[in-house]
């Protein structure tokens, strides 16, 4: 028995050596390699490996890492079905890396097995980044591998401590104590809770389209997971939860961008986990890990049909699209299933599972956040359901031909919205996987009731809010402001006038010393200065040594001459 | 605002009333106090939709919103 990142590390070898058309089928054929390996491994294995006198934990499988190893591997079969056509072979060795990464970390019982993988998760997302090959992406590459490499090294940081601590490496839950709120802080970056989570709007958009399908899915639900295994119950996280959720909201309003409002919402939809996770009751923790499931699965299928219209049609903002819906209804329709699913419509997927969350909010009294959490909801079906399919395939017809669907993306996202439908009608199937045994019933009359009502009374305000919710060109000032703005100054500082100052030193020491080395060639300057010699001129400094030698000479040949005169 | 014409309002007064209708075709069990409020969810959707546009747009004009080349 090994770690199933182990088969998509191998993947990935493979892809990098295989010729073009190889790779393809590669990089379909080890994901689900891995999909099949992690559905064999039993509850309860685990591999061990030692290292430098610990014992490493590389596989340690139990409820809650065997639902997310699942849904992780199965959504790294839908992400390479979806890029069939994508010939990049730095994208399908990342991609593939990046995915092993997200098993490695799931099924990671130890923290130094847990800080790898997590680590190459930060460099392979961000090549994904980078290989869509426009300036901005690789600016924004540049910002995300260093924003997550800043996470690592606290993480990092509070790992050790822990470790020094306690004495066990071992990935389980945490007690408060200084190292546990680094390390929660480090897990809550690749959350993207705000204000750490800036890096994700930044940089989903301008990565390349088949690889932000993978990055929706992987980074920030890994993270959710290293939160359930490690942070559950801790209280902060439901205010972070919910603040979240609403935080996303009033960006998307504000996105111009298709896959930025996308991304936006990916940190709403987290939200509910992140709550999920803090509330920490049995039926939260059940409704954060389906919700996570059901996420990836309608996130990703969100993020495959923007990119399709941005395959087709070459624009991505609100501004520059619209009126195209005829000529692209299947898309459309793919879109909309995964739109309904995240705004739980009865039928799919998000229906079943954010409202585990919601309702284990309302079981244990908190009354405000289980509003709050209403209303991100209506933000939700408001934005991803209504404004973004209205303006990009309906709204003004902007003369936009779009060419033909490629059939692989089509085809990838056919498979997610089946998956979204069939987890929206048998919600047992899901509940199954759960880590905590559930009786939960989502299809309750009052259930129906509330969510009909909901979203019905949404869509009438949508209508009436049209003329005032299409896109602006305009970009949202987010927390990365901080060091997008802020680079300037600090390097000006920093840098810039470091530089100065030692630029000056070296200028003073470079004089003084050629004022010393010159003294001490002719200390005589001292007395004569410098101005009677015109500077140092060894012809003008040689004249004091002529009267003496010509006293010498004039000397010996007086003597000589006496000499002679005498002989 | 748009404003819905004919067909719309006939739309929105069928799905609208039968949507506010269902609590009390089907038993429902409500477990909070606001809940008994008549149609609490169709306003708390209608008008939680208006604030969450409107505040938004406020904060964006306010602080948010910047020209397209501002990071540039």
């Amino acid at each position: 028995m090994t770690s199933p990142a182990l088969i998509l590390i191998a993947g990935a070898l493979a892809v990098a050596l295989a010729p073009a058309r190889a790779r393809r089928v590669l990089a379909v054929l080890s994901p689900l390699l891995a999909l099949a390996y992690v559905a064999s491994l039993p509850l309860g294995a685990s591999v061990t490996h030692p290292l430098l006198g610990w014992t490493l934990e590389v596989v340690r499988v139990d409820a809650l890492s065997r639902v997310f190893g699942l849904i992780f591997a199965l959504v790294a079969v839908l992400g390479a079905v979806y890029a069939w056509g994508i010939a990049d072979r730095r994208e399908q060795v990342a991609a593939q890396l990046y995915a092993a990464g997200a098993l490695g970390v799931t099924f990671a019982g130890d923290v130094i097995t847990l800080y790898a993988f997590w680590e190459l998760m930060a460099l392979t997302a961000a090549v994904l980044v980078w290989v869509r090959d426009t300036a901005p992406a690789r600016r924004a590459g540049l910002r995300y591998v260093l924003v997550h490499l800043t996470g690592g090294a606290v993480l990092l940081v509070g790992l050790v401590a822990h470790v020094a601590t306690t004495g066990r490496i071992a990935f389980e839950h945490f007690e408060p104590s200084a190292a546990a709120w680094l390390i929660l802080l480090g897990f809550c970056l690749n959350a993207a809770v705000p204000p750490l989570g800036a890096w994700l709007p930044d940089a989903y958009p301008k990565a390349s389209v088949t690889g932000a399908v993978l990055m929706s899915a992987l980074t920030t639900k890994s993270a959710v997971y290293a939160l359930l295994r490690g942070f559950a119950g801790w209280e902060v996280l439901v205010a972070a939860g919910v603040f979240m959720a609403l935080y996303g909201v009033v960006y998307a309003v504000l996105a111009n961008d298709i896959r930025e409002l996308l991304a936006y919402h990916i940190i709403s939809q987290v939200g509910y986990m992140v709550a999920g996770c803090g509330l920490g009751t049995a039926m939260a923790v059940n409704g954060a890990v389906a919700h996570a499931v059901c996420h990836i699965l309608y996130k990703s299928l969100l993020f495959m049909g923007a990119g399709v219209v941005i395959t087709t049609t070459g624009r991505s903002k609100l501004t520059e699209l619209g009126g195209f819906v005829g000529r692209q209804r299947l898309v459309f329709g793919l879109y909309m299933i995964g739109a309904f699913s995240i705004s739980g419509f009865p039928l799919w997927n998000g229906f079943v599972s954010k409202s585990m969350v919601v309702a284990a909010a309302g079981e244990t009294q908190r009354n405000v956040v289980f509003l709050l959490l209403m209303l991100a909801s209506v933000g939700t079906f408001l934005h991803t359901g209504l404004k973004l399919p209205y303006f990009t395939w309906m709204g003004p017809d902007r003369g936009i031909r779009p060419t033909r669907a490629p059939a692989h993306m089509v085809a990838a996202m056919a498979m997610a919205a089946g998956l979204c439908t069939l987890l929206g009608v048998w919600p047992q199937g899901l509940y199954a996987l759960l880590p905590n045994p559930t009786d939960y019933q989502p299809y309750t009359a009052t259930h129906l009731a509330e969510t009909i009502q909901l979203l019905l009374f949404t869509f009438f305000a949508f209508y009436l809010f049209i003329p005032k919710l299409g896109g602006e060109a305009t970009v949202s000032m987010d927390t990365d402001v901080v060091y997008r703005k802020g680079a300037a100054p600090a390097r000006r500082l920093v840098v810039d006038g470091v530089d100065a100052a030692f630029g000056w030193a070296e200028t003073v020491t470079e004089r003084l010393a050629a004022e010393v080395r010159a003294w001490l060639r002719n200390p005589g300057l001292t007395f004569v200065g410098r101005h009677e010699l015109g500077g140092w001129d060894p012809d003008a400094a040689r004249p004091p040594l002529q009267g003496p030698l010509s006293l010498t000479l004039l000397v010996f040949v007086v003597l000589a001459l006496l000499a002679l005169l005498a002989a | 605002m748009k404003t819905p014409g004919a067909r719309g309002w006939a739309f929105a007064i069928v799905t609208g009333g039968a949507a506010l209708a269902l609590p009390s075709l089907f038993g429902v069990d409500w477990h909070h106090a606001w809940e008994e409020l008549p149609g609490f969810y169709a306003w708390y959707g209608g008008v939680g939709c208006a604030v969450i546009v409107m505040g938004s747009k406020a904060l964006g004009r306010w602080l948010l919103q910047k020209p397209e080349d501002w990071y540039d």
